[in-house]
């Protein structure tokens, strides 16, 4: 159910381990691996992030078995494999094609300089494949997503109405290039990625935790390292498709952000009006539903502006004072309010998957972020059918992050975005 | 392994998850389950509440199976009760903090939900 080895000699699994020691869990997915794929050309691995004092325990584990086989992945909330949905466990995938190049790059500090980070990781990746002889190029990303620094006496909060605000807004600005904590600045990574590495489909998502914002990590073969990027570059003969779908809808109601602030991530003025007060205005919401509920109802109502054609819904993270911060940078001014539920995120599924019928495909990679998962929360086992439905045996991972990134060169359109559903086939022509 | 001991195992999971305060099987059948390790719920007069007063659901919700009735929810202050049904006369309760975030603990109250219903071969 979960491998796909017999179309030419691409062979490739997705597992699961639920146990909870470091050393079993290394021990079970390598079994599990080796009865599939003996000689992996990488691994993708994948935990939430209960298992923080286990990733050196499973990391060490699966490399003195695959030494040869290099491995990235990272932390997120939750993922759905051909077993099942999880929101605690560690998945990996492995992969193994003789048409096949490898390389892995790995850049630093990325919410410090997100240009410098993604130019090293990109120098890496280029120099590793240099000599491929192979043609189609393609880029897995793991970046470190949100992490919300705690400030003493306020705590991590999501709604600080307080004379504090202004204050807790310079500090949050502050945190980010002093202590590395704050929003992921994935998008300015991408896009220096994209002038660096024109030729290559890029594919992933940011790393998360369980929905808490404290921390998250990335591997890099034995290293667990946090704020960094982490790829694997793939040179090969098999070609890549992807397409996003989002499940969210138009309600109607648009405003212009007349003042942007902090990189162009938090609005401060709607319509020449304070931010927040002319939102509950727009809304007709209460005053009393900027909670730590928030989220409960923001979830469902993202924000969403088009640049070039594409939606980038963004999530309302914070309300500070006047200002609504939210997770990448706000591109265009002229914002629209959507609303997400949970039939329009299960059909979001459908619409993407058939895009791919009729094709060879060998391998799904899908990211989505958590948002969407703590939305649907136990009804994520319908999207699992779905897809089952749609690959039959074809192997796939789709992981519940903090953003989604996604390049496709022949059509020169890039995005890092919240709240969509972005599916990758690796897929031979036939 | 005796069939309680079986349904400890997945409850044990469970109630290893940072936001699970407490968890519990309860049924008109099988008696309360608890896992062998302590809840993490400080209120214990609230926990001696949910335990003593959960059964009494039963009889009251009885006829909304046929429509298909899988969870309750019940929103106290600091606490959310979570009750999932997993046949008739049987649920399973998880006890979470009011701010926890409920969607991604409901995917791990399925699976143990699938989990016990493995066991129970229902």
């Amino acid at each position: 159910m979960n491998k796909n080895n017999n179309k030419t000699d691409f062979k490739a699994c997705v597992e699961v381990s639920r146990k909870w020691e470091g050393e079993k869990v290394a021990e079970e997915l390598i079994n599990k691996i080796k009865n599939e794929v003996l000689n992996p050309k990488f691994i993708l691995l994948f935990a939430t992030i209960e298992y923080k004092n286990e990733f050196k325990k499973i990391l060490s584990g699966i490399k003195t078995k695959f030494p040869d086989s290099p491995l990235i992945g990272g932390t997120v909330a939750g993922f759905i494999t051909p077993q099942g949905c999880y929101t605690r466990g560690v998945t990996a995938l492995a992969l193994e094609y003789h048409n096949m190049d490898i390389a892995v790059g790995i850049g630093h500090n990325t919410k410090r300089n997100p240009k410098k980070a993604a130019k090293t990781c990109a120098e890496m990746i280029k120099k590793g494949l240099k000599n491929s002889k192979w043609k189609n190029k393609f880029l897995y990303i793991v970046n470190s997503g949100v992490m919300i620094p705690r400030f003493p006496l306020i705590g991590q909060k999501s709604v600080i109405k307080s004379k504090l605000a202004g204050k807790v807004m310079a500090l949050f600005s502050e945190s980010l290039t002093k202590f590395q904590c704050g929003i992921g600045r994935e998008e300015e990574i991408l896009e220096e990625l994209v002038k660096l590495l024109p030729d290559y489909y890029i594919f992933g998502s940011s790393s998360y935790d369980n929905n808490k914002m404290i921390i998250n990590y990335q591997f890099l073969n034995e290293e667990v390292v946090t704020n960094t990027i982490v790829a694997i570059g793939i040179s090969s003969d098999l070609k890549t498709q992807i397409n996003t779908s989002y499940g969210l809808k138009q309600t109607g109601i648009d405003f212009e952000a007349t003042k942007l602030t902090f990189g162009k991530r938090a609005i401060q003025e709607i319509n020449g009006k304070p931010a927040v007060k002319e939102l509950l205005k727009i809304m007709k919401w209460p005053e009393d539903i900027l909670n730590e509920r928030i989220h409960r109802v923001t979830y469902y109502t993202p924000l969403g502006f088009e640049k070039k054609g594409i939606l980038y819904p963004e999530v309302m993270g914070f309300f500070m004072g006047d200002s609504i911060i939210c997770g990448y940078r706000i591109e265009n001014p002229r914002i629209s309010l959507l609303s997400a539920s949970g039939k329009s995120i299960l059909d979001s599924v459908d619409e993407n998957l058939i895009t791919f019928k009729n094709k060879n495909n060998l391998i799904f990679l899908m990211t989505s972020c958590s948002v969407r998962l703590e939305t649907i929360g136990g009804k994520i086992f319908r999207i699992h059918e779905k897809i089952l439905n749609h690959l039959k045996n074809t192997p796939f991972l789709l992981l519940y992050g903090a953003g989604e990134d996604v390049y496709i060169p022949e059509k020169e359109v890039y995005y890092h975005i919240n709240e969509a559903l972005n599916i990758a086939s690796i897929y031979k022509e036939r | 392994m005796e069939i309680k001991e079986k349904i400890k195992i997945p409850l044990e999971d469970l109630l290893k998850i940072e936001d699970v305060q407490a968890c519990f099987i309860t049924g008109r059948q099988i008696g309360t389950i608890t896992p062998d390790s302590k809840a993490k719920l400080k209120n214990l007069a609230l926990w001696k509440l949910i335990m003593d007063t959960t059964h009494k659901f039963f009889p009251i919700i009885n006829d909304f199976y046929i429509y298909g009735l899988s969870k309750l929810y019940f929103e106290l202050k600091d606490y959310e009760i979570i009750m999932s049904f997993i046949g008739h006369g049987m649920a399973l309760i998880t006890i979470i903090p009011a701010l926890a975030n409920k969607g991604l603990i409901e995917v791990e109250i399925e699976n143990t939900s699938r989990r016990i219903r493995e066991v129970l071969k229902l």
